[in-house]
């Protein structure tokens, strides 16, 4: 059984639940072309995250969850409607402006990984602070190294992703996700190349991490995995169909 | 289902523009390297068809046949005088299609208030000319009896005269007084026109005209046109029997030109540098196919995830090969079609750009069928043939895997190379992915440094051989050693007169010399006579100088240049037959001289030697050594050294050597240029080929960028990632590039060596090793951009979801 271990994540107070890191979503619309074809993502949805939140999102393929959490992240852009996410309104901002801002507010897990296939565990974890101009020096090596303590795989530093099993490199990309003790943590399907057991794992830690103050938003389709939610949103077509208790 | 796989592999085509795109033009830059062969024979294109045009002599003669009747002028010796009917005669003799004559003169005009020496050349009517006929580019012809001009087009066109329509130019007469004339046209003759190894310029004017100016009648040259260029030498036999039987005392002022089939003023230059030409060919399709092939790997190995979905719907291994060999036909047709024009501009350009430097004609262009079939079927064939082990390569990937394959992957492991590559201590993260990412797709990244590799080759080679030509070049121009040469346009100089000279202010050393030309079994040669003790600083390599004795004897002893020992395979202490003045001599070779005067064909013997030879009194030339090199300072010196000798009716020539010395530098820079425009391509198929592995390495990984840019990567982080692969791969290809351009240029010089009979000592200076690299960093850069611009502009939801 895995073991959420090593250090906690401990915040400053002003960055603490509640204080601007919840997530608005308002009348957003998203319309995919390929060529002539058009589809329609999403139909006016109107979302709001508490700051401190564990919310599942649910639904059938194609129904929208991922292209919620990419317009939260702004790795989509929404054809209609405002996005304001850790106090900011992202739908506004450049590529760049929008790179810049989820260094410092959002960490992604994705479905597949996706680590860099050249790079060690620890220089992996410690890539994001790079960008956020904090990648030099021991205390970037130091933070990196306990962010992947705190995965439980301090023995693992100099493994590359191809040296490490499924469960291991979600794990790293967990680690990965926590670099710059982001405000905000989605998860795009994060059990599901993983077998059951190290599932339940990584949403165990998922689960500690918003225990400590990180709003955690990820997709799943799995209803077992969706328990571990304080709130589960229901997606159909493009359209928010159960909020979950939404206040 | 054959047929719906061809639908597939043309939609997929369609549906990868960039990469289609890439690879079309890939192929397309392997056709156009072939085109650099076709260069050679759209010069002959050019050339033949302006000798046509202009009815070019096959064979030229030389009589002393001026009689000057002036004032102050002396009979030249043993003048014979030709008649108009014995000339007339000539077009009598089997396969003589036509003859002409005129009388031509070296003089000088005044241009930017400075002399410089000019040939004016007589035509005797403008309207009904029938060898070396003068063509009028622009302008008119000048009128007969009035001082009026044709400027020659290539001295215009290469900017050595900056004469126009309607404006004057003063030249000078045989009373050394100048007049002016105006310039009416533009145009010219192409074997009179000035060409490669004599820049001197060329004015037309009425034949009249010039023998007025000399107050002399008849003709110094006579210009026959054979019917039959392959039958030449008999036709000279008897061109040369007539002249003896009507004019058996003519003395000839120069050895005949005979133009052979083919053969075209220059042609021998160009002969020189065609070996060059097929190293640089060989090298940019070696590069062009080692390209191609990687471009097809790369579309294939992208198709192995398709792949393994039609072998799971049970497509035949025959029909996914059908298919996709379609496909590498289609990208082949369109690369060779799009290479066949781009192939015709560029070697159309760079011939262009030859006939107007180098042969000073107008450009013609000419589609070479031969190379058109070579280089489409090369790219054809390579385009199929290069998709073959991709493809069996992907075929034998099993079909679990190939599903699986979302074509993002590339290994980084603990292999040796990647042990390394992963200890070296990069400060920045985006630095050490990218360096790392060079080994993700080996095969590729070995084919962008070969190919960088061989373009950094290509300018290493040529660079150390234009160098070293250029150093080969100016050491043989310090040996010769004199700042100017004088000599008697008309008549010989006055040996008291001369000793003047060694009074003047700023000179150093006065020496009598003389050039004959003389024939031996190879061909024509150049003997120059000097004393024991020359200006002139031999290279000698085997043998000796000849002694005071050896000089007051008269001895028939020669030093012999090195191109003309290996031309006749002598060597000191053997004797070599040469005939001057129709007579046939045996000269003992007492040294070998490595110098490169003549391009080493010179003959020196002991100045007393050859003035008996030629039946000269006194020497006909001199040269003078100035105390300083300036061309103020030589121009100075060349002015008094004109006043002293010039009298009315005898003009005398005082010709600054640096006039020479930047007429042979510009030369230099122009064969330079056209060797380096040859090199160009080998070195666009090599940046394409970065551009080509950054680009495919670029979509590859689109993905990853998407990942990169959901973890807060900006545009300058993904730049970094892959400037660093990028320069790494160019740093790479210079490293290897190094060797094999030192041996490239070891060939090359050999090569050319062998052409002019001579050994070079290759230049290969280290600067020029670090300037490469310079410039391969530099275009790399450049060549970075496009895919740069790619990577940063993605979307980083759109590159996640790209496949």
């Amino acid at each position: 059984m895995l073991r959420v271990t090593g250090r906690k994540v401990t915040r400053s107070s002003n960055e603490t639940a509640g204080t601007g890191s919840g997530i608005e979503l308002s009348g957003v619309d998203k319309v995919y072309r390929t060529g002539r074809l058009e589809y329609r993502a999403l139909r006016g949805v109107d979302l709001s995250i508490e700051a401190g939140e564990l919310v599942a999102i649910v639904g059938p393929s194609g129904s929208g969850k991922s292209t919620i959490l990419n317009i939260i992240t702004g790795i989509d852009r929404p054809t209609a409607g405002a996005v304001t996410v850790a106090g900011e309104r992202i739908d506004t901002m450049t590529e760049e402006q929008l790179a810049a801002w989820r260094g410092a507010n959002v960490g992604i897990v994705f479905q597949f990984f996706q680590l860099i296939p050249v790079l060690t565990a620890l220089e992996n974890a410690i890539l994001p602070l790079e960008f956020n101009g904090n990648g030099a020096g021991a205390t970037a090596v130091e933070r990196a190294t306990g962010n992947l303590q705190l995965v439980g795989l301090g023995d693992r530093l100099d493994h590359l992703p191809a040296e490490l099993s499924g469960g291991e490199q979600q794990r790293v990309a967990v680690a990965r996700a926590l670099a710059n003790q982001p405000k905000v943590l989605v998860a795009d399907e994060p059990t599901g190349n993983l077998d059951s057991k190290t599932a339940n794992h990584v949403m165990e830690l998922l689960v500690a991490l918003n225990r400590d103050g990180t709003t955690v938003v990820y997709v799943t389709h799995d209803p077992q995995l969706a328990r571990f939610a304080h709130r589960v949103v229901a997606v159909q077509d493009g359209r928010i169909i159960d909020r979950g208790g939404e206040q | 289902m054959s047929t719906t796989l061809n639908r597939k592999a043309l939609r997929e085509l369609k549906q990868h523009p960039l990469r289609t795109l890439l690879a079309v033009i890939t192929i397309a830059t392997a056709v156009a390297s072939v085109w650099m062969l076709s260069v050679p024979r759209t010069l002959d294109a050019g050339m033949d068809n302006r000798r046509e045009l202009d009815a070019a002599h096959t064979i030229r003669l030389f009589p002393d046949n001026l009689r000057y009747s002036g004032e102050g002028s002396e009979a030249p010796p043993a003048a014979a005088v030709i008649s108009p009917t014995e000339l007339a005669a000539l077009e009598e003799l089997p396969n003589v299609d036509a003859v002409d004559s005129r009388p031509v003169w070296w003089t000088k005009a005044q241009i930017g208030g400075r002399p410089i020496d000019v040939w004016l050349v007589g035509v005797e009517d403008f309207d009904g000319q029938r060898v070396n006929a003068v063509q009028v580019e622009s302008g008119t012809a000048p009128a007969d009896g009035e001082a009026e001009t044709l400027v020659d087009s290539s001295s215009v066109r290469t900017g050595r005269l900056a004469s126009t329509v309607g404006s004057s130019v003063e030249l000078r007469a045989g009373d050394a007084e100048f007049y002016e004339f105006t310039v009416t046209g533009i145009g010219g003759t192409v074997e009179l026109n000035p060409s490669a190894g004599d820049e001197t310029p060329v004015f037309y004017v009425d034949a009249e005209i010039v023998r007025l100016f000399l107050a002399a009648t008849g003709f110094n040259s006579i210009e026959v046109r054979v019917e039959d260029p392959a039958a030449v030498e008999e036709t000279v036999e008897a061109v040369r029997e007539h002249l003896q039987r009507v004019a058996p005392d003519a003395s000839y002022w120069r050895i005949a030109d005979v133009v052979r089939a083919g053969d075209w003023a220059g042609r021998e230059q160009l002969d020189r540098l065609l070996p060059l030409i097929y190293v640089l060919a060989a090298v940019a399709t070696t590069s062009a196919v080692i390209l191609v092939a990687t471009t097809m790997s790369t579309v294939i190995r992208g198709q192995s995830r398709q792949i393994g979905i039609l072998k799971a719907i049970g497509a035949s291994r025959a029909a996914i090969l059908t298919g996709y060999l379609r496909s590498g036909l289609l990208l082949g047709g369109s690369g060779a079609l799009l290479g066949t024009a781009l192939g015709v501009l560029a070697s159309g350009t760079l011939a262009r750009y030859a006939q107007q430097q180098l042969l000073g004609i107008d450009p013609v262009s000419s589609f070479d069928l031969p190379v058109a079939f070579a280089g489409a079927g090369l790219g054809v064939a390579v385009a199929a043939l290069a998709a073959l082990p991709a493809l069996r390569r992907a075929m034998k990937i099993p079909v679990r895997a190939a599903l699986d394959d979302h074509g993002t992957g590339g290994g980084f492991d603990r292999s040796t190379v990647d042990a390394a590559i992963a200890a070296a201590p990069f400060r920045r993260q985006m630095t050490r992915i990218g360096v790392r990412n060079v080994t993700r797709r080996t095969s590729r990244s070995l084919a962008a440094v070969a190919q960088i590799a061989l373009g950094v080759a290509a300018a290493l080679a040529f660079g150390a051989f234009a160098i070293t030509g250029v150093a080969v070049s100016s050491d043989t121009l310090e040996r010769e050693g004199s700042d100017i040469t004088v000599f008697g346009e008309m008549s010989l100089l006055e040996p008291e007169a001369v000793a003047d000279i060694e009074t003047l202010d700023g000179v150093a050393a006065v020496q009598p010399t003389v050039d004959a030309r003389a024939e031996y079994s190879g061909g024509r040669l150049t003997i120059r006579g000097l004393p024991a003790d020359p200006i002139y600083e031999p290279q000698l390599s085997a043998g000796r100088w000849f002694t005071a004795s050896e000089v007051h004897h008269r001895d028939t002893v020669a030093v012999i240049g090195a191109a003309l020992a290996e031309l006749t395979g002598a060597t000191v202490g053997h004797t070599i037959e040469i005939a001057i003045n129709e007579e046939v001599r045996e000269v003992e070779v007492i040294g070998v001289d490595q110098s490169l005067v003549q391009d080493g064909t010179y003959l020196w013997m002991p100045l007393t030697t050859v003035l008996e030879l030629e039946g000269l009194p006194a020497p006909p030339m001199y040269w003078v050594q100035t105390t300083s090199s300036e061309p103020v300072d030589v121009d100075r010196v060349a002015a008094g050294i004109v006043d002293i000798l010039e009298q009315p009716g005898r003009p005398v020539t005082a010709r600054a050597r640096y006039v020479e010395l930047e007429a042979a530098r510009r030369e230099d820079r122009v064969v330079g240029g056209v060797i380096q425009m040859l090199a160009l391509p080998i070195l666009a198929v090599g940046m394409i080929g970065l551009v080509s592995a950054m680009t495919s390495n670029v979509l590859e990984r689109t993905r990853e960028i998407g990942v990169l840019r959901s973890l807060g990567a900006r545009s300058r982080h993904v730049r970094r990632i892959f400037r660093a692969e990028g320069t790494t791969l160019s740093i790479a290809g210079w490293l290897v590039g190094i060797p094999v351009g030192y041996g490239l240029a070891h060939l090359i010089v050999w090569l050319f060596g062998r052409a002019i009979h001579t050994s070079l000592a290759l230049q290969f200076p280290i600067w020029l090793v670090f300037t490469v690299l310079l410039g391969v960093i530099v275009v790399a850069r450049a060549a970075l951009r496009p895919p740069l611009r790619r990577a940063t502009r993605m979307q980083p939801g759109m590159a996640i979801r790209y496949e």
